[in-house]
């Protein structure tokens, strides 16, 4: 297996174990920086993990509010007014949860020694583990997601609630090694030279929020393995044949990914081109023919449904009686005036925010990496277009599906989010950065074959991408000793 | 050719390496962390008028003073000034500014001055004074204030405010005075026991030195090889 990934040599082995080893110690390193429930709905995904934990059968008595009560009573910066455990509300208070996660001018109150004021008494405490006002307050993601933490959670169980969160968050690090071992695999398929698939999973290790997002606890880091795994079986087809291996990867990247998160249903949605693109190749047939008569089948079936479940399909698109507005035109036209703002935002979600989105990288950086990405897409559509072929960088089938990709996670979670928007006339979910983080491979693919159009060689090539290492690292340095640490210790 | 871009870049690396550590113990400091605020309300901070508040500094060394203050600068020639000054707002004791190069700081503006190595205990007052290159009546910096019931008897003076003020009571800028210790090696461990808070035992102390110390090689070690590779 080590053979077939990095091949003979040695050296490019100790190298990628140093990037997985670095990786695994930053992990551990911006774990233990993020204090308590401090990682985006970490107190939701923690409930939910010891609500597995509850025999079926309470044992003890439950406070039952409606949905309505319980909507009355709850504020949004007052976690004692949600329904959590005992032990996790009051962990929570005793660690100044309310203040840090209101405002960016608030921290931890802390003491002079390495004991928290309040550690002993938590560490001391017999507070319930149980939830006994429902409707209870946890992550409603799917079981999968929590099978492993609630693993964890229960080997450990007579140990204190810091050393059973904070391990559960070393969950999230393996991940990300998972991340970066399918994403090298996934350029070198591709077509990047060993020393060029090296350190693109250097540039992809130091991303910083996708650092940050793998060492939380959190359901993204497995649905982004979920979709690399799926880019890397993509990137097999595509440059082989949709043999067996190649085809059961991809079920099985599917599969995992449907069994974390719904956004996976774009994985679906890109096998059936890439489907498509193996058969044509295979026997032969024009993909445009092929094409066509495939969108011919999925409309007659679309027709057919119409016919047997008209107001349901038209529900789902945003007209009717759940839709907030008079019609689907000014529904979209209000959607696209209210997320304008969304669209920057994201940007900087994607690059640089950290914790409850509070802790932000300077806007000048921020647009500098708005410049490089834009001259990475000019370079992108140049490269389609151009006649030249460029053997270091991946070919044009591989960008197009790269980028096809992208494009439909970008629609399925803007789409999701105009859906909710549509009921309640106000923009509620958002498109937050860390929503596209499951194709972060197949991007930066997008990206760097982008700025290698630029580059006419394939020795200047590598150093472009060391050039972008060190900037990367630059940024992902600068998060930690310029954001992170003075925001919670300073 | 290939070895002169490798050693450009390690350079770069390696000086950008040296100005992280040099910001970072520059900016070392440790504030007061038991307060709570809300973002309630702003101060004006009028051409050359100052605000002012008085504030008990909790430990000796005295080095810095992290201030909430928003639209700040909009043009590249905005300074503020702080002066902290004695009990009675009159004489000055050390001095600082911000200015467009001061790097951001997640929710504050840092003011750094010389350490007050006496000052547990003693009461100062900290005057900051919005000095622009040509005076202006718009786009003003603020300074964020909050008032709750923990602050009842605290007072913020506004100069420039003859409308509403000069005086606020139950308000308090929002600031926290910050603490070094003598050495770099003593903020590092300071450091560290911060960290170790509210954390199972194995990101405690001694295994956080360690998990620093081989982050650090590792990565260093990891730079060099990919730029020479």
């Amino acid at each position: 297996m080590r053979n077939q990934i990095l091949g003979n040599s040695r050296k490019p082995f100790y190298i990628f174990f140093l990037i997985l080893a670095t990786f695994f110690l930053k992990g551990l390193f911006l774990a233990a920086l993020f204090p308590i429930f401090q990682g985006y709905d970490e107190h939701k995904h923690f409930s939910r993990i010891e609500f597995n934990l509850e025999p079926v059968k309470k044992s003890w008595p439950i406070n039952k509010m409606t949905g309505s009560e319980y909507k009355a009573v709850r504020k949004e910066y007052e976690i004692a007014t949600f329904h959590y455990s005992e032990e996790i509300t009051k962990t929570a208070q005793n660690t100044q949860f309310d203040p840090t996660r209101k405002t960016v001018v608030n921290s931890p109150f802390l003491s002079d020694s390495s004991f928290g004021p309040e550690e002993l008494s938590i560490l001391d405490s017999n507070w319930k583990r149980y939830i006994d006002v429902y409707p209870p307050t946890m992550a409603s993601h799917p079981k999968f997601n929590y099978f492993l933490p609630t693993i964890v959670d229960k080997v450990l169980y007579n140990q204190s609630i810091f050393v059973r969160f904070f391990t559960i968050r070393l969950l999230s690090i393996i991940s990300g090694c998972l991340i970066l071992i399918f994403a090298f695999i996934t350029v070198k398929k591709a077509g990047f030279s060993e020393n060029n698939s090296l350190i693109f999973t250097s540039i992809l290790a130091f991303q910083p929020v996708f650092s940050s997002l793998t060492s939380v606890i959190s359901s993204d880091p497995m649905l982004i393995a979920a979709f690399t795994l799926f880019t890397f079986s993509a990137v097999s087809i595509i440059k082989d044949n949709l043999g067996i291996k190649n085809g059961l990867l991809i079920i099985i990247a599917i599969i995992w990914g449907l069994l974390i998160k719904a956004p996976a249903i774009v994985l679906v949605m890109a096998a059936f081109p890439l489907v498509l693109y193996a058969i044509s190749k295979k026997w032969n047939i024009r993909l445009v023919k092929l094409l066509a008569l495939s969108l011919i089948i999925i409309f007659l079936l679309a027709l057919l449904l119409y016919s047997l479940y008209p107001s349901s399909l038209l529900s789902n698109i945003g007209a009717g009686e759940t839709s907030h507005f008079s019609s689907l035109l000014k529904s979209l036209t209000e959607y696209f005036k209210d997320s304008k703002r969304d669209l920057s935002d994201s940007g900087l979600t994607y690059w640089g925010n950290f914790g409850w989105l509070e802790l932000p990288i300077a806007k000048w950086t921020i647009k500098l990496i708005w410049t490089i990405e834009f001259v990475a897409l000019i370079g992108l559509v140049l490269y389609l277009f151009s006649k030249k072929r460029r053997i270091y960088l991946p070919s044009k089938t591989i960008v197009l599906f790269c980028a096809l990709l992208v494009v439909l996670l970008e629609l399925a979670i803007r789409f999701y989010d105009w859906r909710v928007f549509d009921k309640r006339g106000w923009i509620l979910i958002g498109t937050n950065g860390r929503y596209f983080m499951p194709v972060i491979a197949a991007y930066f693919i997008l990206i760097i074959t982008g700025l290698g159009y630029w580059i006419k060689n394939e020795k200047n090539f590598g150093r472009l991408l060391k050039a972008i290492f060190v900037l990367m690292l630059i940024l992902q340095v600068y998060s930690i000793f310029n954001i992170i640490i003075p925001r919670y210790y300073f | 050719m290939k070895n002169r871009f490798n050693i450009i870049l390690l350079v770069v690396f390696l000086l950008f390496l040296i100005a992280v550590i040099t910001r970072f113990s520059l900016t070392l400091s440790f504030s007061d962390s038991k307060y709570a605020f809300n973002k309630d309300g702003e101060q004006k901070l009028f051409p050359h008028l100052p605000v002012e508040q008085k504030f008990i500094a909790q430990k000796n060394n005295l080095s810095h003073l992290r201030t909430a203050i928003k639209d700040f600068p909009k043009v590249t020639s905005d300074i503020i000034v702080l002066e902290i000054a004695d009990a009675n707002c009159s004489k000055t004791i050390a001095q600082s500014k911000i200015n467009f190069w001061t790097m951001y700081y997640p929710g504050y503006w840092d003011f750094r001055f010389p350490t007050i190595s006496d000052s547990a205990g003693k009461t100062f007052c900290a005057k900051f004074t919005f000095v622009p290159k040509q005076s202006r009546t718009k786009d003003l910096p603020k300074i964020n204030i909050s008032e709750s019931q923990d602050f009842a008897d605290s007072v913020v003076t506004n100069m420039g405010d003859t409308k509403k003020g000069p005086e606020f009571r139950g308000q308090t800028i929002i600031m926290k005075p910050a603490y070094s210790g003598t050495t770099f090696f003593q903020d590092i461990n300071i450091l560290i026991d911060r960290v170790s808070q509210y954390k199972p035992f194995y990101f405690k102390e001694t295994y956080l030195y360690i998990l620093s110390f081989l982050l650090i090689l590792s990565s260093i070690a990891l730079a060099v090889i990919i730029i020479l590779i």
